[in-house]
């Protein structure tokens, strides 16, 4: 049981302080409600960019990095497709920093145009290490666009390219900050060994003063139900022929989410799984395999990726995976194998309790999909999937219209 | 309510951090054995580390795939019937080696130790190597290999091993073809050989009550002991004067840069001092190669330089991945940064800078049992002991900036850096 305060300042900051009176750490965690969904499809990239400016001096102080570093904390961001989020941990003594650091950044930044061109050429050589000089490191990149025609998940949130980055103005950096960044937008979880008057005292001083700022109303395009299958082959100098397949599924608070998890751990999660047990070890179609869920927000992604093994056709891969699917939708998982990924889920819930920081991102993440407390009933939805669950949402979701395919030939391969 | 939000408010250094000490003791089979024991989650992690890394055998790969391989199928369970028990109740089995040692560790809710312990013994005495399921994971891994030698990263990674250990075990790696070499009898004389009681330590850390030492002395306690069969480690020789080498890859959008440099062995006294240069020159976000690099030209996403411990050295090792045609002038700018630690002493401004940083970090590696499970691991297995970072934290209060200058000029020796670039360059 993880318990927690909650209230809200004047100008719409939503404050959480969950107690841990067992560590030295104290976790400070800011989200902000924007991610690479709420961007301008000329303009991918932008809030994974604007993240790094975060990082490079606000109104009021030059040295973002130094001064957590001098108070003996770490810190660090990520933005994904749904939000951008901040953390800090330090020496509990030491809290006011993370409040006056975090608080003067969400008050201005102090932004230039050299540092702007740094931070693209810096976001620039993430995109080259992580997804052009990584063999297959661009598989996401195409599989979003094959998947997704009017949802803005359709690009990943390094950006569809590097051009589109090149090409981000100052003016844009700037309207971008006054748009997301607001006490109104955002929402902060402090956890450790914290009083919670002292962080309402804490909070009101330094975040107080900031003024609420008009953000616009998120309205999406939903994207259609897909009615045909979808396939992109592409060749490539990687060693070995990959296939990756993305089928559409619910979003996070969609009631077929946990158990649509459970089926991807069915699917891949450990060494006794079906696909790592079938296709890997008994029928060596694959060298390696995997299933996972994008878990965004918005509906997402239900992934199966594979490396064929050598003297395996596409179609046999794909065969033996479309029949592995198909024993889903025949209702053949018993109740033991179905404790069995539960029993899993139930020792991460535990794992994830230790860390402190751990626990403040679950609860700002939590409450942004509108219900903190989650963070402790998360863990009935899953225990209540039952067999015929995974039967019914496995038919609902491996449907060859839903799915998504992309052949990746290898051009050492013939 | 005037705030004045140009001043940061006071804050306090940490100047004393509570490691935590581990108990030592023998199991009734003479297994030397060391616990840590706290947390409020009633979780276990519980590893045996045997010497029975990769210099202790003469072929390549066959320390790593036996240690992977324990759990391929014992006397009586199938690899799938292990894999099916350790998932069922939600436990993870952990193998992995490296130069110096091989471990196996169990990693469950304690209220399951009963069921698992007895299964995690027999993947020590009855393992037995099933061609079908060794087949797979030397088809897997020789795979994996051949798509990371694709990657620039692991290319210049390897190069600069070898440039700095030759021929030495540390610098020996794989071939794919090493892989075909690999023959079920050689693991089942390198595993008998090896993963006895006689040659292993036992680590136990979370949530250790009497009840799980019993169980523990129950069952690990019950182990078979062999004779030790000691290994003379192979002499090391020094690397060529300025080796270097550059792989060209002519796709790569970025070039992978890696330095390295034989050094002190974690024993030696100056080896806290120069942890503490290591990570002025390149272990933070605030360091001299982040600001000069990425900070100020823009020229990386990241670069770092580390110092890893190996039992018989260290290796300072400064890795970073480059923008295109740049790899050569980052090489002079590493150079420049190490040469002007060796003549000037830094700042007292960036002297307090890296003892916060410091001692955050190590306040954060010791918050609770489960958080400093590599940190002991790593003490423990460079036969320091857990009282290493006593010692490391009373070097981080108390080294002066002379300190830092003398420690460079004493270590920093230039010549000795060997440089592997892989890229477009």
């Amino acid at each position: 049981m993880i318990n927690f305060d909650k209230f809200e300042l004047d100008n719409g900051l939503q404050v959480i302080v969950h107690q841990d009176k067992t560590t030295p750490i104290a976790a400070f965690n800011l989200l902000y409600k924007v991610g690479s969904r709420d961007e301008n499809p000329e303009r991918t990239g932008f809030a994974h960019l604007f993240e790094h400016l975060m990082f490079e001096g606000s109104i009021n102080i030059k040295d973002y990095d130094h001064q957590i570093q001098i108070a003996g904390g770490e810190n660090n961001a990520f933005t994904n497709t749904d939000i951008t989020n901040y953390y800090i941990t330090l020496p509990k003594q030491n809290l006011e920093t993370a409040f006056w650091l975090e608080s003067d950044r969400m008050l201005g930044l102090d932004f230039s145009e050299k540092k702007l061109e740094i931070q693209k050429n810096v976001v620039i050589e993430e995109f080259n290490q992580r997804y052009l000089n990584n063999p297959y490191g661009d598989w996401m990149l195409m599989i979003r666009s094959l998947a997704y025609h009017k949802h803005p998940y359709m690009w990943p949130t390094i950006g569809k390219n590097t051009f589109q980055i090149e090409h981000i103005k100052l003016s844009e950096v700037e309207a971008f900050f006054y748009k997301y960044y607001a006490p109104n937008n955002a929402i902060l979880v402090v956890a450790g060994d914290v009083d919670v008057d002292e962080v309402k005292r804490l909070a009101n001083k330094w975040f107080g003063p900031i003024p609420r700022r008009v953000i616009p109303v998120r309205n999406l395009p939903a994207e259609p139900k897909q009615n045909i299958p979808q396939t992109l082959i592409v060749k490539r100098d990687v060693p070995t022929n990959a296939i990756y397949k993305a089928y559409h599924m619910d979003g996070r608070l969609g009631p077929d989410y946990h158990a649509s998890n459970l089926i991807s751990d069915l699917l891949a999660g450990g060494d006794s799984s079906r696909l790592i047990q079938h296709l890997v070890k008994q029928k060596k179609t694959f060298v390696s395999i995997n299933a996972y869920i994008t878990g965004e927000s918005d509906p997402g992604l239900f992934i199966i990726e594979g490396k064929l093994n050598d003297n395996i056709s596409f179609e046999q891969a794909e065969e033996s995976i479309n029949a592995e699917l198909k024993l889903l939708c025949n209702n053949d998982v018993t109740e033991e194998e179905l404790t069995k990924v539960k029993n899993n889920i139930e020792m991460r819930n535990i794992v994830g309790e230790v860390n402190v920081l751990n626990k403040a991102m679950n609860l700002a993440r939590f409450t942004m999909l509108g219900d903190t407390n989650l963070i402790n009933t998360n863990i009935s939805y899953y225990q209540k999937v039952s067999t015929a669950d995974i039967t019914n949402i496995s038919r609902k979701i491996f449907t060859p219209d839903n799915c998504s395919t992309l052949i990746y030939k290898s051009s050492q391969n013939g | 309510m005037n705030l004045d939000r140009t001043k940061a408010p006071v804050f306090h250094q940490i100047d004393n951090i509570n490691i935590p000490k581990t108990e030592y003791g023998l199991l009734s089979n003479k297994i030397p054995f060391h616990v840590l024991s706290g947390g409020s989650q009633e979780l276990s992690y519980i590893a045996l580390t045997f010497n029975a890394g990769s210099i202790t055998s003469n072929q390549l790969l066959v320390a790593s795939i036996t240690n992977q391989m324990l759990v391929g199928g014992t006397k009586n369970h199938s690899a799938s019937q292990i894999a099916n028990t350790f998932d069922f109740y939600g436990a993870e089995i952990r193998t992995d080696s490296n130069f110096d040692h091989a471990v196996v560790a169990l990693f469950c809710l304690n209220k399951y130790l009963e069921q698992l312990l007895p299964l995690f013994c027999e993947l020590i005495t009855e393992s037995v190597f099933p061609d079908s399921e060794l087949e797979s994971v030397i088809s897997e891994k020789k795979h994996k290999l051949i798509v990371n030698k694709e990657k620039t990263g692991f290319l210049a990674n390897n190069a600069m091993h070898k440039l700095t250990f030759g021929q030495h075990p540390y610098g020996r790696r794989a071939e794919p073809a090493d892989y075909d070499k690999i023959t079920r009898d050689t693991l089942v004389g390198f595993h008998s050989a090896q993963y006895h009681a006689g040659n292993c330590y036992l680590l136990a850390i979370g949530y250790i009550t009497d009840a799980v030492m019993s169980l523990i002395d129950k069952t690990i306690g019950n182990l078979p002991v062999k004779a030790k069969t000691e290994i003379q480690p192979t002499p090391l020789t020094p690397a060529g004067k300025n080796a270097s080498e550059t792989i060209r890859k002519e796709n790569a959008v970025q070039s992978s840069l890696r330095m390295g440099m034989q050094t002190i062995k974690i024993t030696h006294p100056d080896y806290h001092k120069l942890n503490i240069l290591t990570t002025i020159l390149g272990g933070y976000f605030g360091s001299r190669l982040m600001k000069n690099i990425r900070e100020e030209k823009g020229y990386t996403y990241g670069i770092y330089s580390v110092l890893q411990p190996y039992l018989q050295c260290g290796l300072l090792r400064i890795a970073g991945e480059i923008k295109s045609g740049y790899a050569m002038q980052v090489v002079d700018e590493v150079r420049r940064e190490m040469q002007n630690l060796k003549d000037k002493p830094v700042s007292n401004s960036e002297m307090e800078l890296v003892r916060n940083y410091m001692m955050g970090e190590m306040l954060q590696t010791f918050d609770g049992p489960l958080s400093c499970i590599d940190a002991v691991e790593k003490a423990i297995d460079m036969e320091v002991g857990i009282d290493f970072y006593n010692k490391e934290q009373q070097a981080i209060m108390s080294i002066k900036p002379i300190d830092i200058q003398e420690t460079a000029n004493k270590y920093f020796d230039l010549d000795k850096l060997t440089v592997a670039i892989a890229g477009n360059e």
